[in-house]
């Protein structure tokens, strides 16, 4: 289209998009229009003459005609031209840097790698590399420093500092422009924000030459695994997979979870017909405590373009632990033993509880000593925050001191335990909590007074058959069976279950897992379970008052009742953590990546130690010790950051050592994992938009490589320092004598038609 | 202190007007009609087991079924007892149903009597040792010399043929989870034999039914109201009676 362009008007387009119109002739504005008029009258009086017989509309055809070709005639005459800027030949330099990143060995340039593409574009006997050098220096650079091959090799895009790298090695050269050849896969730490007002400053565009397809088409890809980073012993572990799925490949995939030489589970999966991302979860359950190395496959497809992005890895920490959880019941019932006997032969959980089986009277199950809770309640914080979960019952508020309502309320917050109220008389609004600190920890909206909502103020007492809402589905405490239908209908076989107080709705940012499938007079249906975060911790509300119709009005080998109360206190005690942790920011690296520590230091009622002496030592893959060193952070009081250069494939090993004043305040231990390079290949189409946004900001433009051409005059036609302003004539643009030409034979064909000629 | 278990006279006395509470009041053919299942499984309800028998020779009264003896009585004073000295929320009205009946299992609290008298079809055996393996807990009452016993060891060896009755002692939990019982060797309303107290438990140790053997609990339960009944024998009944609820409760 462009040539079509240039043939019709002489120049390019963008001579007029950047140029400047005006006349050489006739310099005065009345000159000019004074000619004009009087060209047009004379023209106007002769076709009036001539033409008294013509009906009034050919008149005026004919009159149309005579004046366009005349109009050309004058424009002509006046001289058209065009002022445009124009780089000097040969007096300024053109830097051309070219990726030389591992995404560039992609092949999804027509067939040909994107290395292999520039590689040609480059070619010394090409269009683009001729009209290049035929205006310009050229200087070639890649974005690495190395030499240019055709076969890229740098495992990183760092565009920042190859761009910065050019720029400083033309420094005092008249540099004109940077054409960027990339696909734009700008995956190192550095911001390319900060430097491109340099490049505006020193008036350098960036002309973009995009390179490879934007989605690539035939691949699939593993995007991303979200496995919890510990678990207890006999707990399943959930791995969320994320895939994108391409085009032109078997929509039927494959994939495994392989731990050492063993796999563990094979799931085939069925993308979508079109391109897309695709959830999948895989639920295994590790045999053994201990630190697990997970390898996440997807099969590679015999066509498939990037087989690299197949594969991800991940590190689980199976905790042979004990989890202590306390138990407090305002009345002998049902679902108290129930629930005690469901948990009971879980080795990972020590279910410690206290029912007030009368007035002042407590009875105790699990506890250490005779002393411990003999008051019915932790005498002190610290009694409390051993604890890692908290289950209150049929136990009315009042029963709390203030103080210890508050102690709850930071166990939650603080401490980061779990915190679940059960239905019954003296729970909830019956309960007296709307005004205590527990009413902001628990997921639904506590009512001091009768609830204005007539659905909720009904208060009908009744029996509501349980059902998985679409969180609950997917949610570890709901997961009865593995299988999402088996699990559907195991939750639908389960008999109905009491809500003493009914609750419409949760708190906004709840999850609701389970709801009541009978709904009341007015079609709502209640909450049975719910829960959000509050704070380090997690709040739960479970509505019904005996859920031990689960375990009694089921087969006794049915598991149901036991499964979802083993889940529900596992789960409910996972957000507890130890005074002292160290982190990093991801559980996976690459090797040459820099990976943030971040210890926190807490006393034993879990607030922030920010004067504490604090050790952090590592043991790389081959077993090698370091110390890594750690500071307080400025952001946050506890928190003492470092850094660690990962150089090795393996699994890392961190332990955190924290002292204050000769007193240990604890240890904590961490592992993540590090792989060799293969960032390159995730997420691998073709960044257009940060393309773009960098020719953009220069004031640049941007090409896909198959339009590279269009750059030489745009270049050319550049302001800059290396430019002058040039006049281009008009008045001879095959355009014009087109037009002309048939102006005059169409009026001459008309008059022939009208019997004139 | 007059001798309750050692008195015939006394015991017909008593039986006598067990038989007369239910010629006059109650009618325990099955569930009570009016009674609702549903809502009353909410409370903690005592559910009297209702069982089939030849029971015309050798009952203490062909009028009375032997499983209904101290109905309705002595359930429903046990029942206030319970609501009087704990916070359990008890329910006054007891239920009868028999083990095959699926309603059993709304109520984890079940009392059976007469043991001796007993005859369990193959689904009341089924149901009842799926009632004891879902968590029910049943009290086996009023009932005394071997033949009794060795029908109801028979009966549980049909349902249950791995596990055996085993003698309490009183170290046993279910004898300190409300009141501290101090002795086992408690005086029977009536009788020659010695009290005895056996218990099935299930493989994880949660005792699962307390067998009151050479005795007649409940008994002291339904006389209490009784100006000659003896108040400390009636006393460490109720103990009895309120620890069980308890124990079944909390475990």
């Amino acid at each position: 289209m462009d040539r079509v362009f240039e043939w019709l008007f002489k120049y390019p387009p963008v001579v007029f998009e950047r140029g400047e119109f005006s006349f050489a002739a006739f310099s005065s504005a009345s000159a000019r229009a004074a000619l004009v008029a009087a060209t047009l009258s004379g023209a106007y009086l002769i076709v009036r003459r001539a033409r008294q017989l013509l009906p009034r509309r050919m008149k005026i055809v004919l009159l149309g005609l005579r004046l366009s070709a005349l109009a050309l005639l004058i424009f002509c005459v006046l001289q058209p031209v065009v002022i445009v800027p124009s780089i000097i030949p040969h007096t300024a330099t053109v830097a051309i840097v070219v990726d030389d990143s591992l995404s560039m060995t992609i092949p999804d340039v027509n067939g040909r790698s994107r290395a292999e593409a520039v590689h040609a574009l480059l070619a010394s006997e090409g269009t683009f590399w001729r009209a290049l050098t035929a205006k310009f220096a050229v200087r070639v650079f890649t974005l690495s420093g190395g030499e240019l091959t055709d076969r890229a090799t740098v495992p990183r895009t760092d565009l920042a500092t190859g761009l910065e790298r050019v720029l400083a090695s033309l420094h005092g050269e008249s540099l004109a422009a940077i054409i960027l050849l990339s696909d734009g896969a700008h995956n190192a730490r550095r911001d390319l924000s900060a430097l491109l007002p340099t490049f505006a400053a020193r008036r350098v565009p960036i002309y973009a030459v995009g390179v490879g397809q934007r989605q690539v088409e035939r691949d699939v890809e593993l995007v991303r695994v979200n496995v919890p980073r510990r678990v207890l012993k006999g707990s399943s572990v959930k791995a969320d997979l994320l895939l994108r799925c391409g085009r032109g490949l078997e929509r039927r995939v494959t994939v495994r979870v392989i731990e050492g030489e063993r796999t563990l589970q094979v799931k085939p999966i069925e993308c979508a017909r079109e391109m897309g991302s695709l959830a999948v979860a895989l639920e295994f359950t590790p045999p053994e405590a201990g630190v697990h190395r997970y390898v996440f496959v997807i099969d590679p497809q015999p066509r498939e373009l990037i087989p690299e992005n197949n594969r991800l890895e991940a590190i689980v920490e199976v905790r042979d632990e004990v989890a202590r959880v306390l138990y407090i019941e305002g009345e002998p019932r049902w679902e108290y033993g129930k629930l005690r006997a469901a948990v009971a032969d879980d080795e990972q959980l020590n279910l410690v509880s206290v029912v007030r089986t009368a007035r002042g009277k407590f009875y105790r199950q699990g506890v250490e000593s005779g002393e411990e809770l003999v008051q019915g309640f932790p005498e002190r914080p610290e009694e409390l925050f051993r604890f890692k979960g908290l289950i209150l019952g049929s136990v009315e508020a009042g029963f709390f001191t203030r103080e210890q309502l508050e102690w709850m309320e930071a166990f939650v917050a603080r401490r980061g335990g779990g915190l679940l109220m059960l239905g019954g008389r003296r729970s909830f609004s019956a309960g007296g909590y709307a005004l205590t600190p527990l009413a902001e920890v628990l997921p639904v909206e506590v009512r001091h007074e009768r609830s204005e909502d007539p659905r909720e103020s009904e208060q009908e007492v009744a029996a509501y058959a349980p059902m998985l809402t679409a969180d609950g589905r997917e949610h570890p405490i709901t997961r009865l069976k593995a299988d999402p239908a088996a699990n559907e209908r195991a939750w639908r076989a389960l008999p109905r279950v009491t809500v003493p107080e009914v609750f419409t709705r949760a708190k906004p940012g709840a999850i609701v897992l389970l709801e009541g499938a009978k709904a009341l007079r007015t079609g709502v249906r209640p909450v049975l379970l719910a829960l959000h975060r509050y704070g380090r911790g997690i709040g739960l509300a479970f509505t019904p008052s005996d859920s031990w119709r689960w375990q009694m009005e089921m087969g006794s080998s049915d598991l149901s009742h036991e499964t979802f109360w083993k889940q529900m206190l596992r789960y409910m005690v996972s957000f507890a953590e130890d005074p002292v942790t160290v982190r990093t920011d991801a559980d996976a690296y690459e090797v040459g990546d820099e990976a943030p520590l971040r210890v926190e230091v807490r006393d034993e009622l879990f607030r922030s130690v920010p004067n504490a002496a604090v050790e952090v030592e590592v043991t790389t893959p081959h077993g090698a010790t370091e110390r890594v060193r750690v500071e307080p952070s400025l952001e946050s009081g506890g928190e003492y950051i470092g850094a660690l250069l990962v150089r090795e494939p393996g699994v890392y090993r961190l332990r955190a050592r924290a002292q204050r004043a000769d007193r240990e305040l604890g240890e904590a231990e961490a592992q993540l994992i590090v792989r060799e390079p293969d960032r390159e290949y995730r997420g691998a189409g073709q960044n257009v938009e940060l393309l773009k946004w960098l020719a953009r900001e220069t004031g640049g433009e941007y090409h896909p490589i198959s339009e590279a051409e269009a750059l030489v005059p745009e270049l050319e036609y550049s302001a800059g320092a290396h430019s002058i302003r040039v006049t281009k004539e008009l008045w001879d643009m095959p355009i014009i004598f087109l037009l002309l030409v048939g102006f005059l034979s169409l009026e001459w064909a008309l008059r022939r038609r009208l019997g004139e000629i | 202190m007059r001798n309750l278990g050692r008195s015939r006279h006394a015991r017909a006395w008593l039986i006598g007007g067990a038989m007369a509470v239910l010629i006059s009041g109650a009618s325990p053919k099955g569930a009570q009609p009016g009674v609702d299942l549903d809502a009353s499984s909410n409370r903690f309800t005592f559910a009297r087991i209702q069982y089939g028998g030849h029971f015309s020779s050798r009952t203490f009264f062909g009028a009375v079924p032997p499983w209904a003896h101290d109905y309705p009585r002595g359930g429903r004073h046990l029942m206030k007892i319970l609501s009087e000295v704990s916070l359990v929320d008890a329910n006054p009205d007891e239920v009868i149903l028999r083990f095959d009946d699926p309603r059993l299992f709304k109520y984890p609290f079940a009392y059976l009597c007469e043991v001796g008298f007993m005859r369990l079809s193959d689904r009341e055996i089924e149901g009842l040792r799926e009632y004891l393996l879902r968590g029910g807990f049943l009290i086996v009452d009023d009932f005394r010399e071997e033949w009794a016993l060795e029908n109801l060891r028979a009966h549980l060896r049909r349902a249950f043929p791995e596990l055996e009755l085993e003698e309490l002692d009183i170290s046993h939990p279910i004898f300190n989870c409300f009141f501290n019982i101090k002795t086992l060797e408690m005086t029977p309303p009536y009788g020659e034999g010695t009290p005895k107290f056996f218990g099935l438990s299930d493989k994880k140790g949660r005792l699962m039914m307390i067998v009151n053997y050479n005795n007649d609990v409940s008994e002291y339960w339904e006389w209490s109201d009784d100006p000659f009944a003896p108040i400390e024998y009636t006393n460490e009944a109720f103990k009895f009676g309120v620890n069980y609820a308890i124990y079944a409760l909390t475990h």
